[in-house]
């Protein structure tokens, strides 16, 4: 057995098993089923929730709570941050699947797309995916992060809504047009 | 057997009319019956285990590859084609795949004596599953609409241009005496493909709806940018949460 026999035979089976996977059409997956639905607000609408959770996470408020209550309603309160933290970023992958969904109907339905913008966001999204896991298992794991971690809300909340208005108005008419082609396919 | 196979499929093809909406395919599928023609009579004539008798093997099987690559070609013109921007992008991009396939082929194979035919082959039926299945991953993140036939006429054509792939790799681990019973295995995988095909075929394609009007131009050069530098933020952002606190008590 060579070593060309074994790379062909792990092609083919990569293939096969990419194929099989290409054909298990999820739900998520199809454009007639897309999330985003004309009027649902604004995919990073997660970003407007901002000064809430960063008063969940007061430092001063731990302490507050250490000084004046127990020990033991400390660590629950640490507790439940870990759980806000974890839900929020959840949200915020939320925001981002979103904006790429936008993006990616924006390009199918353009006339012309420009390929070193589809490059740099499929790497952005896939960067983007490993790094949320990696934040998750973090979370999961009991360990906290670190404030800059919420200044992703900050920067995105902060952004112009100008801007977000037109991606959003966009994103809108493209996910329509490309519903009512689907459904025509 | 193959060839009632191919014949029930060139009937529903012409049944359904489907035949116009994939003349080539079409044309792919008579060229098989043509070959089995072809190949039966110089069989008779030259023997089985001749030059003559393998020259014309490989001669009709190279016109038989063509029509099935220009098959492959028209299906994914087919799904994608209407949507002109990503068009343009994936054709470069699915050229590009079977080009380093083939690359990959041509370095690995051996090119001496009569194995160089069968290495060509196995290279471009690679090339073609491998187009075949990153089309599917292009349709996928794109999201762009894949009709049953054209998932079916994909999936008929990437399946037999794996086994052709392994058929041709461990071809040379076969003995001759043993080589018709190999050869059932390549028939049955044929078999199935031709079965995939015709069950989808047999349904009229609806004629396709006119594509709503496409955004304007500077939508996209306008947008795009901005949704990237949103997305490289939230990405750069992530980053930070790689400083750590220590662990919770």
């Amino acid at each position: 057995m060579t070593w060309t026999v074994i790379s062909f035979v792990v092609l083919v089976g990569l293939l096969l098993a990419i194929l099989s996977w290409s054909l298990r059409e999820s739900a998520e997956d199809s454009p007639a089923r897309m999330k985003l639905v004309p009027g649902t607000g604004s995919p990073l609408h997660n970003a407007l929730y901002y000064p809430q959770v960063r008063q969940t996470f007061s430092e001063e408020d731990l302490n507050y709570l250490q000084e004046r209550g127990s020990p033991k309603l400390a660590r629950r309160a640490r507790a439940e941050r870990q759980r806000v933290a974890l839900e929020y970023v959840k949200a915020i992958h939320h925001d981002f699947r979103s904006l790429l969904q936008i993006a990616r109907v924006l390009a199918t339905l353009s006339p012309k797309v420009v390929a070193g913008q589809e490059a740099e966001r499929f790497r952005l999204a896939v960067e983007f995916e490993l790094r949320y896991r990696c934040v998750r298992l973090m979370l999961l794991a009991g360990i906290s992060p670190q404030w800059q971690l919420l200044k992703i809300v900050q920067t995105v909340g902060t952004l112009s809504t100008r801007l977000d208005a037109a991606i959003l108005e966009m994103g809108e008419r493209a996910v329509q047009a490309l519903q009512e082609t689907a459904g025509t396919a | 057997m193959s060839q009632i196979g191919i014949l029930a499929v060139l009937a529903v093809l012409l049944r359904s009319g489907n035949g116009r909406n994939y003349p080539f395919f079409t044309a792919y599928q008579a060229s098989n019956l043509v070959q089995a023609t072809i190949l039966l009579l110089a069989y008779r004539k030259f023997g089985y285990v001749t030059i003559a008798a393998f020259a014309v093997y490989w001669t009709t099987q190279g016109v038989v590859l063509v029509l099935r690559g220009l098959a492959v070609a028209e299906l994914c013109r087919g799904v994608l084609g209407r949507f002109t921007g990503i068009w343009a992008l994936a054709a470069r991009v699915l050229l590009a795949c079977a080009s380093a396939i083939i690359l990959y082929a041509v370095a690995v194979s051996d090119w001496h004596g009569d194995k160089a035919v069968t290495e060509a082959s196995r290279g471009l039926e690679l090339a073609i599953a491998g187009v075949v299945v990153s089309l599917f991953l292009f349709s996928r993140y794109y999201q762009v609409p894949f009709s049953r036939q054209n998932r079916a006429l994909a999936a008929g054509f990437c399946l037999y241009s794996c086994a052709v792939v392994l058929h041709n790799t461990f071809g040379d681990f076969v003995s001759l005496r043993l080589f018709n019973f190999y050869n059932i295995g390549m028939m049955l995988v044929f078999c199935l493909s031709l079965a995939i095909w015709g069950r989808a075929l047999r349904i009229p394609i609806p004629a396709q709806a006119q594509l709503p009007p496409l955004l304007e131009d500077d939508s996209y050069q306008q947008l795009s940018p901005a949704i990237n530098a949103r997305l490289r933020i939230l990405n750069d952002r992530l980053i930070s949460a790689w400083k750590v606190e220590a662990p919770l008590p």
